[in-house]
């Protein structure tokens, strides 16, 4: 579904990303360890559209996304659960959700009143919230509508950046279910995960990143298992 | 008391009527401000465009309400112009350049009207006279339409942001563009149409304002000095702020020129804001602003 070939990317004149390739297929969930400041964020972003790529391409279903502008990759399907969640603090919980809709092929009340009770299924927080600005949420909460927002918008494939980071182990297990939720409906997911055990415990396979490179590929259970998770997560 | 009926009471109205139009041209510069991250020095010169413009259609059609109809369409439309032209291909880099950038616009527009208007005073006659008595004085027609014009502007401005999908774009967007592209909105758009409407605005100011002032190509130096601090007292990027902000700054204005010449008042007017700056960088309201 998502194919990454020899992608360079970074930040002005740093570069961050040096050649990095990784396939992601449909109704997978995988994982992408590795320690802080190896390039996982910037790979996301990357994805979705936020940095240019220097050099190397990124296809989603065989369309080319390196040269499209966000919106449009979201439009294309691809769903983004950003690094601090970024929800939207000055407006409410209901528009946060609204403005998810954004990327749906319509924004027809039908649709919208069907994909609201969806998520209030998964998250009845968010709906005693509704009315209350996002800045009044807790994090766990602001993480539920981040995942929520890319929901609204029928997202095929999650791009998931440290969804447990600064949780509460409650709320880390709401997550983690809720990705493995999200892959019995059928969405394809790329978790970028520093809790390496909460990420191999809803993934099928995960790749490890080190300075930039992927270093390592392994299905889950060979991940838990291998000396090289310890050595380069250091866990 | 016959003091206050023929002295002060006028004065506040003033004050008010002033502080009202101010909020709408305060309003477009703090949203774009929301936006670019940067005061944009420009925007006085949209003011003044729109007074010009007001007088071209009048010259054309002899309708101050077909003017006042057109002139914010076509500065809306330079500043649609303007922003896809100029501004967006900064948007990437520090907004440092934004700043340069719209004080350059600032003087082209500024000598533009210059070259083709000249720099002689104009005036604009209101479209209707008289006055009508109030609370025991006659106040001018004009002026009373001129408070209720810019209230109820306001308060559409205030619907449009809180009651429609594009208002909340709008927030959204001063909040966090990339992740509002990063949800499938066209962003770029979002900007262009920003921009736009807050020009319109900014020119429906400066011809509502155009009968009870007069019309040269410096006058939005004035009024941007004022619309800044406006911006400043009410918290950078609260819009709220603005409004409240621009009405205490017009009766400020309005009553210090009971008590000195305006030569002190802009200096007394400064004063405040540089205390305020100092002491409460947040504006009046406490609240966050965009800068953090």
């Amino acid at each position: 579904m998502l194919t990454i070939k020899d992608v360079h990317a970074g930040y002005g004149a740093t570069p961050i990303l040096f050649g990095v390739s990784l396939e992601v297929r449909a109704g997978e969930a995988v994982a992408l360890l590795g320690r802080n400041g190896m390039g996982k964020t910037t790979l996301m972003k990357t994805v979705m559209g936020f940095l240019k790529p220097r050099r190397g391409t990124i296809e989603l279903d065989g369309v080319d996304l390196t040269r499209r502008a966000p919106h449009e990759i979201a439009r294309l399907g691809v769903g983004l659960v950003p690094e601090n969640r970024r929800v939207f603090a000055g407006l409410s919980v209901r528009e946060n959700l609204e403005l998810g809709l954004s990327a749906a092929p319509d924004r027809s009340a039908a649709l919208r009143s069907r994909r609201l009770d969806d998520v209030f299924h998964h998250f009845p927080r968010l709906r005693e919230r509704i009315e209350q600005p996002g800045k009044t949420l807790s994090g766990g909460e602001q993480q539920m509508l981040a995942i929520a927002r890319v929901m609204m918008a029928g997202a095929r494939l999650i791009l998931m950046d440290e969804p447990t980071q600064g949780l509460a182990p409650a709320f880390i297990r709401h997550i983690r279910d809720m990705i493995s939720e999200l892959k019995r409906l059928g969405v394809t997911v790329l978790l970028v995960e520093q809790n390496a055990r909460v990420a191999l415990a809803v993934c099928d396979r995960g790749y490890i990143m080190e300075k930039g490179s992927i270093v390592f590929e392994a299905s889950s259970r060979e991940l838990r298992e291998s000396p090289v998770t310890r050595e380069k997560l250091g866990v | 008391m016959d003091y206050v009926v023929a002295v002060l009471l006028p004065q506040l109205l003033h004050g008010l009527v002033f502080g009202a139009a101010l909020g709408l041209l305060a309003l477009g510069l703090t949203v774009i401000f929301g936006l670019l991250g940067v005061m944009n020095f420009a925007h006085g010169e949209l003011y003044m465009l729109g007074a010009y413009a007001g007088i071209a259609v009048i010259g054309m059609t002899h309708s101050f309400w077909a003017a006042l109809v057109v002139a914010p369409l076509a500065v809306g439309a330079i500043g649609a112009l303007t922003e896809v032209t100029t501004l967006r291909p900064l948007y990437r880099r520090e907004p440092l350049y934004g700043l340069i950038l719209t004080f350059g616009l600032a003087l082209v527009f500024r000598e533009g009207a210059r070259q083709i208007w000249g720099g002689d005073m104009r005036r604009i006659m209101p479209p209707f006279t008289g006055s009508t008595p109030l609370l025991g004085m006659t106040y001018p027609n004009y002026r009373l339409f001129l408070l209720v014009a810019s209230s109820v502007l306001l308060l559409a401005i205030w619907l449009f942001f809180t009651r429609t999908r594009a208002g909340v774009l709008v927030r959204a967007a001063v909040q966090d563009a990339e992740m509002l592209d990063g949800l499938g909105v066209n962003v770029p758009r979002v900007f262009t149409l920003t921009f736009a409407g807050s020009a319109a605005l900014a020119a429906l100011a400066g011809l509502l304002l155009a009968p009870i002032f007069t019309v040269y190509p410096q006058m939005g130096v004035e009024m941007i000095l004022l619309a800044f601090i406006v911006v400043i007292l009410g918290g950078m990027g609260s819009m709220g702020g603005s409004v409240v902000a621009a009405v205490v700054i017009g009766l400020a204005q309005s009553l210090l020129t009971l008590w000195m010449n305006p030569q002190r008042v802009a200096i007394a007017i400064f004063t405040i804001m540089i205390v305020i700056l100092i002491v409460r960088p947040r504006g009046f309201f406490g609240r966050e602003g965009v800068l953090e």
